[in-house]
């Protein structure tokens, strides 16, 4: 298990998983999130279950890995903005920061993360993994 | 009497969720086998799925039609579906709102107010930023037809 306690995501096609590193977490996402429930099943993971346990741990950093994330419909997105949104209204001392790694090569991902960027300048960097 | 400039892909479908998966995926290897870039293949099957979704989840119908024509410099997707009356005047308004200026800036905006309001169709906003599409909408009686042009 996880530091995060946190079970994983199983939906359609779509997978989530919390994973420890050495100094840190991971969210790992992959597969192809594109059934009808998808999207909110991706929004109550990250802004019901990952954003409290993190805010809980008193975690600043976080990873959000999506290079294995073949596919995300426009519900996944705003799963993910959501995310970014539930950051932003806590209060400065329990805000954290995420690295959203992604792969260059994934043609949606190489234009379709930038809105998220935009969203939360402050609480957000895109990292190319290739 | 065949159309003269009938779609290279055409066609009508009960709308089911299941079904989307399967043409995003047909839709793509068919614009590779075309020698699309795979970049503008995937943003076609992207495309193609963001309508067929918006078709399933928000029109009153019990079919849609979709469409995949090859014009020149652009694809032109297209998916028609009937809706009410208020369901049309839904999605017109909504079409010319994310036409409207920057396209990253309405995607944006669309993204943030969405998440706050608790609706959808944020996909139409998304085609036209990620594919950088041209979005029009038509209706004749009953029937709505979303279109989407995008450079190839």
């Amino acid at each position: 298990m996880n530091r995060l306690q946190l079970e994983p995501l199983h939906v359609g096609a779509l997978t989530g998983e919390v994973l420890d590193s050495d100094d840190t977490v991971s969210v790992v996402l992959r597969g192809d999130s594109d059934a009808r429930d998808a999207g909110a099943a991706l929004d109550d993971f990250l802004v019901r279950r990952v954003h409290p346990a993190v805010v809980t741990s008193g975690l600043k950093l976080l990873q959000l890995d999506v290079t294995g994330l073949e596919f995300l419909n426009s519900a996944g997105i705003k799963a993910l903005v959501n995310w970014l949104l539930a950051i932003k209204r806590e209060p400065q001392q329990s805000r954290y920061f995420i690295v959203l790694q992604y792969d260059e090569g994934i043609t949606w991902q190489s234009k379709g993360l930038k809105p998220l960027a935009c969203v939360a300048p402050s609480n957000l960097r895109l990292e190319p993994l290739r | 009497m065949l159309a003269r400039n009938p779609p290279w892909i055409h066609i009508e479908l009960v709308p089911v969720w299941v079904h989307i998966k399967n043409l995003r995926h047909f839709v793509r290897e068919f614009c590779v086998g075309m020698s699309m870039l795979p970049e503008t293949a995937d943003q076609i099957a992207m495309t193609t799925s963001e309508l067929l979704e918006n078709a399933t989840k928000y029109a009153s119908t019990l079919w849609a039609r979709y469409d995949l024509r090859l014009l020149g410099g652009h694809a032109e997707i297209s998916v028609t579906n009937s809706a009410t009356a208020k369901q049309r005047e839904t999605l017109i308004s909504f079409v010319n709102e994310v036409s409207q200026g920057d396209a990253l800036d309405a995607y944006i905006r669309c993204l943030e107010r969405q998440s706050l309001e608790g609706q959808s169709q944020a996909g139409l906003a998304r085609i036209r930023y990620e594919a950088s599409a041209d979005l029009a909408v038509s209706q004749i009686d009953e029937e709505i037809c979303l279109i989407a042009r995008i450079p190839v």
